[in-house]
């Protein structure tokens, strides 16, 4: 069984462990404060444990010696970063995914050697922008550390695609159109597909193509 | 000299005042606005308010050009951050952070972050004092009992 440790038992602490717990991960929820902690292990029980994630012998007793994976999950930038060095740097074996909540400071992290960020607010800016734009290539994530991303692109009326077969359009080089989502459902792409008006077809390209196929598709 | 301190707190302001006394250059950053009035009126150097963690405040209070950074805010962490935030984005060569945890200081200073820390200064001096029955003198002006009188203003 994978374990887990959370420091920081705010809300997306709190609801993280719950779903790493339903995944069957064994997980330690860390919360610094006592009254926070108390109102967690009413809820949680032994999932929770007291303590500050920034000092080792704190980090050692919650077992993270044989912990896979290890969330700075608190809502404060500077005690995420300490929590997640200080864990690189003692105990050097575990994955570690640090959560931000101002996306500003993502380059400092990624320079300190925390690769694995979460950003709330990024997500759902980007989730929002999805809702309200109907911008034709929508960036749904690039992949850590590769020049590869996965992007929607969407088949607005008009597009040169509506009424083409897969296999007759010339696709600009490096794009790999791996899904077409229609009225809901997801298919395999396959050579004699004819795309449809609304169509979004999910495709994995490098970023710099972003703006090409922005042209080729409206 | 061109000096950023970070926190104008009671070691912040008092550092900063006894720094531009002497002639340097000194900008003293918080986000309290009121933490200010610690200074007095005869202040001789440059405020910025904002937090210390703002590359954009930063960037206004001249870090770029600064020759130390001094991160002196109530919180370990936050002072960890900003210490190594000026030494990444500005290229500051000297940058130091105040601590409180002993053991984190001494974790960060192995990962090439100066670091002082209070409890073992704190410690170091005490322990002095148990030994020999009297502090250590200290440079310049600096009183180990204090010296409420002279930064009065």
């Amino acid at each position: 069984m994978a374990y887990a440790i959370i420091v920081g038992g705010g809300k997306i602490g709190y609801y993280l462990a719950r779903s790493l717990i339903n995944n069957d991960y064994e997980v330690l929820l860390m919360e610094k404060s006592a009254a926070q902690y108390r109102s967690l292990s009413a809820d949680l029980g032994d999932v929770v444990m007291q303590g500050d994630g920034c000092d080792p012998l704190t980090l050692k007793k919650a077992g993270i010696e044989r912990a896979d994976l290890l969330v700075a999950a608190t809502g404060d930038d500077p005690d995420n970063l300490i929590v997640s060095q200080m864990a690189a740097h003692c105990f050097g074996r575990t994955r570690i995914i640090a959560r931000i909540n101002n996306p500003d400071n993502g380059e400092l992290f990624e320079h300190l050697g925390v690769h694995e960020r979460i950003s709330g607010t990024t997500a759902i800016l980007n989730l929002i922008g999805q809702k309200v734009s109907r911008a034709p290539v929508v960036l749904l994530g690039a992949l850590e550390r590769s020049n590869i991303e996965a992007v929607e692109l969407i088949l607005n009326e008009g597009s040169p695609l509506i009424g083409a077969q897969l296999s007759e359009i010339n696709l600009p080089k490096d794009t790999l159109i791996i899904s077409v989502l229609r009225e809901g459902h997801a298919m395999l792409p396959n050579a004699g597909m004819v795309f449809e008006k609304d169509d979004v077809l999910i495709a994995l390209i490098p970023p710099e193509l972003e703006s090409a196929l922005r042209e080729f598709i409206v | 000299m061109k000096v950023i301190i970070v926190g104008c707190g009671r070691v912040g302001s008092r550092l900063a005042l006894r720094l531009a006394a002497r002639g340097h250059n000194v900008t003293v950053i918080d986000e309290v606005r009121e933490a200010f009035l610690r200074l007095g009126a005869g202040f001789a150097g440059v405020t910025q308010h904002g937090s210390g963690l703002d590359v954009e405040v930063l960037e206004r209070a001249g870090t770029a050009g600064a020759d130390i950074v001094m991160a002196l805010t109530t919180g370990d962490n936050r002072n960890l951050m900003v210490a190594q935030l000026v030494k990444q984005r500005f290229g500051v060569e000297r940058a130091v952070a105040r601590l409180h945890d002993p053991v984190r200081a001494a974790k960060f200073r192995e990962l090439g972050v100066e670091t002082l820390c209070t409890t073992t200064v704190l410690e170091g001096l005490l322990e002095l004092y148990a030994l020999n029955g009297h502090f250590p003198e200290l440079p310049g002006e600096m009183s180990v009992s204090g010296d409420a009188g002279e930064l009065e203003n």
